[in-house]
């Protein structure tokens, strides 16, 4: 691995009974970045940064974080990261500095820089005035601070976040993206999964794109949209099955990609102004009334459909 | 040690500390229920602070008509000493039935007997069925003879209220005691005196005395601090409740069942904290902290010791101190504490190891301990019944709790050391198999 080398991920598979959740999975991230981990409910996200985390050993392969193997290293490799988890890990029943002097004292931390750090991270995750309220009282966004500013305590070179906003109003939602910016702005790699394309959009400097366990693609934003090219996405759906216009659909020129996703059809086309005439024409011949349109840029979602035929849904 | 698993441990008995559910099943329900018995038995009435069970009344019919080889006259100055010691007139010792008559008389069992003696058996009959006496007991005619001399049997009549329960079990419970000692008493003196035969030694009523006294001396001999001819047990319960009597009596063995019980459920209520730990994310979350698993996992084990020490200590010390319970002489209860709190935790921990998930805890509690737990006691409601004891003495055994019972009710009966430290090893043994496969599954879980 790289010296500039965060994680270094090396042919993963891990399997649960019949189940592959991670399948040859290799990526790099780099110090100072922030990578996202892309993927559908059940793409191998989690599996994968549980590993990295060292919660998992893989079947195969290795990984290295910081320079230290998860399998021959994994104290070293823990004590260089912050773990954000995608539950709530908290104790509900301890007040937010509890918590925090609690966590604060797994990763080592004593006395007067315990407790200094404890009140740092308090004004960062702004719960301060709330230091001694039980955790079990606070509201979901609130939780989701505490949450974070636990894996903030150990000042970890890596942040290993998983969907860190599921669940929660847009305003914390807001909050954490800006947290995250922030973190990485004061130095921490930022290690992010999500199955919300406009975050990995947003906050990525490098997306891995997961599938069944797989790794179907890696790089930055703009290279990822140009593996679908110039291609507009749209999202029509219609007063009556799908099935009757499809093959129609297809045969239109322009048309790449048509695929039918819980009721509505999505397609891939060259020139969406140029494709929508013919698109409802042909409709109509069919007795179909097209009740909605929607007409999408070049982005993750219409990469993730090129690639797997399917809707990366939120 | 590692301060982590300090850490993890304090952490977790702060929770423990701050549940009410909690607290209410440590100490609320032992003390509740013992606290329900002394209420029931006239506890905190107030002046008397002792036993305030009414009194059963008891008629006694003495036909003994005494032995020769026990005459009161002939006595030594050494035995006649040591009758006395034991609270027994020298000069009724040629009557066993005199005996059996001063002891129910004692002091010690003035408070719940009040004992008169009739002459007449079918008159006191009468007084029994019209309710005025409570139980009528007859001593029959070859009482000390059956006692003395090899081969002669005599029984003795216990004639009760049948609507009454407690009175009777009460003096049915005393002279079965009272015979207990004197059957073994018995069988000694045969299997002397019949090798002695053999040997072509004369056998006269100095012998059977000198041989009387040798067993009355032998616990001495094997360090025992009892001296007394006879020992009277608590009227309720297994233990042999020297320090306790009356109230006390009874209720030492209910709360040395209640918190052997209930620090098996608190132990397993504890330890259950590593499957919600799991379940919420937080021991995961441990996981990924740069501690090794060994630290997190006895962490988590000794938050459930430290939560049954104070539980068990707590316990101790509000039975001593409020309901008067002795529990024994202060090595063999701190050893019998330590005892019970090793087993109920790594009970815990064992029973844990076999559950998917929390949910599944019900089953334990509701099932596996309640079920064991009460077996494991049955001695606080069968020692009433020295029949039902004995199987029950055996039975309890086959259940962790019922070694640490066991442990209890010897360090109460202030039993010889030797005797409490084979059954302490029972609750080592039993720990290190808990512990061992608790761990082992528990760590294999986790990797």
């Amino acid at each position: 691995m790289s010296d500039e080398s965060a994680i270094s991920a090396r042919g993963l598979y891990k399997s649960f009974g019949d189940i592959q959740a991670v399948a040859d999975v290799s990526f790099e991230v780099r110090a100072g970045e922030i990578f996202s981990l892309l993927g559908p409910n059940g793409a191998g996200k989690t599996t994968t940064i549980s590993i990295l985390s060292c919660l998992l050993k893989p079947d195969r392969g290795e990984a290295w974080v910081m320079g230290h193997s998860v399998l021959a290293e994994s104290q070293k490799a823990k004590a260089q990261m912050g773990v954000v988890p995608q539950e709530i890990a908290l104790y509900e029943d301890l007040s937010a500095r509890e918590n925090l002097v609690f966590w604060g004292k797994m990763y080592g931390l004593r006395g007067a820089a315990l407790n200094s750090r404890v009140n740092e991270v308090l004004e960062v995750i702004g719960l301060t005035e709330r230091d001694s309220g039980r955790v079990g009282k606070f509201s979901g966004g609130m939780k989701r601070r505490l949450n974070i500013g636990i894996a903030l305590l150990n000042r970890p070179r890596l942040l290993i976040m998983d969907e860190p906003t599921v669940g929660i109003d847009p305003q914390s939602r807001r909050n954490i993206l800006d947290s995250v910016k922030a973190l990485n702005r004061a130095g921490a790699t930022v290690l992010y999964t999500t199955h919300y394309m406009e975050e990995a959009q947003e906050l990525s400097d490098h997306i891995a794109i997961l599938d069944h366990g797989k790794l179907i693609a890696y790089g930055s934003h703009e290279e990822l949209v140009r593996i679908v090219g110039e291609l507009d996405r749209m999202v029509l759906t219609l007063s009556a099955e799908p099935d009757r216009v499809v093959s129609a659909w297809r045969d239109i020129s322009g048309v790449r990609q048509v695929d039918i996703e819980n009721g509505a059809v999505h397609l891939l086309v060259e020139d969406s102004n140029q494709a929508l005439p013919a698109l409802i024409e042909a409709a109509g011949r069919a007795g179909v009334r097209v009740t909605s349109i929607q007409i999408q840029e070049p982005n993750l979602e219409a990469v993730f459909l090129h690639l797997t035929g399917r809707a990366l849904r939120d | 040690m590692n301060m982590q698993v300090l850490d993890i441990a304090l952490k977790d008995l702060r929770q423990s500390f701050r549940s009410f559910f909690a607290l209410a099943f440590m100490f609320g329900v032992p003390i509740l229920v013992t606290g329900m018995f002394y209420f029931m038995f006239g506890g905190g009435g107030g002046e008397d602070e002792g036993f305030n069970l009414p009194r059963t009344f008891l008629s006694v019919v003495n036909l003994d008509q005494g032995s020769q080889d026990l005459s009161g006259s002939g006595l030594s100055p050494e035995f006649a000493n040591r009758l006395t010691q034991a609270g027994i007139d020298p000069a009724s010792a040629g009557s066993m039935g005199e005996v059996l008559l001063d002891f129910l008389r004692s002091d010690s069992l003035a408070e719940i007997l009040e004992v008169s003696i009739v002459p007449d058996e079918a008159s006191a009959r009468k007084a029994v069925e019209s309710g005025e006496v409570d139980v009528l007991l007859v001593i029959p005619e070859n009482f000390s003879q059956a006692v003395t001399t090899p081969g002669v049997r005599a029984s003795l009549e216990l004639y009760q209220d049948p609507a009454l329960t407690l009175g009777p079990g009460i003096v049915k419970s005393i002279v079965s005691q009272f015979i207990d000692g004197l059957a073994g008493t018995k069988i000694g003196i045969e299997v002397v005196l019949g090798q002695l035969t053999q040997a072509g030694v004369p056998i006269d009523g100095s012998l059977v005395e000198e041989v009387l006294l040798g067993f009355l001396a032998a616990p001495d001999q094997s360090g025992s601090e009892d001296s007394q001819l006879l020992v009277a047990r608590g009227p309720v319960g297994g233990g042999q409740a020297r320090g306790n009597s009356g109230l006390a009596g009874i209720l030492g063995p209910i709360m040395g069942g209640m918190m052997v019980l209930y620090a098996f459920f608190t132990g397993a209520a504890s330890a259950q904290t590593i499957l919600t730990e799991a379940e919420k994310g937080t021991l995961p979350r441990l996981f990924t902290t740069p501690n090794p698993q060994a630290t997190i996992l006895t962490g988590k084990y000794l938050s459930v010791f430290l939560i049954l020490s104070v539980q068990v200590t707590v316990l101790l010390l509000f039975a001593r101190y409020v309901f008067g319970i002795y529990w024994g002489q202060p090595l063999p209860v701190l050893l019998v504490a330590l005892g019970l709190i090793l087993l109920a935790s790594t009970c815990g921990l064992f029973l844990i190891s076999f559950l998917k998930n929390s949910r599944q805890a019900g089953v334990v509690f509701g099932g596996v301990l309640t079920f064991s737990g009460m077996i494991g006691i049955m001695s606080v409601f069968t020692a009433s019944s020295p029949a039902a004891s004995g199987v029950t003495d055996v039975v309890s055994l086959f259940v962790p709790q019922g070694w640490s019972m066991r442990t209890v009710e010897l360090a109460m009966g202030s039993a010889p050391i030797q005797e409490l430290l084979i059954f302490l090893g029972g609750v080592l043994v039993w720990s290190w198999v808990f512990f061992g496969v608790g761990i082992l599954r528990l760590r294999r879980r986790f990797e």
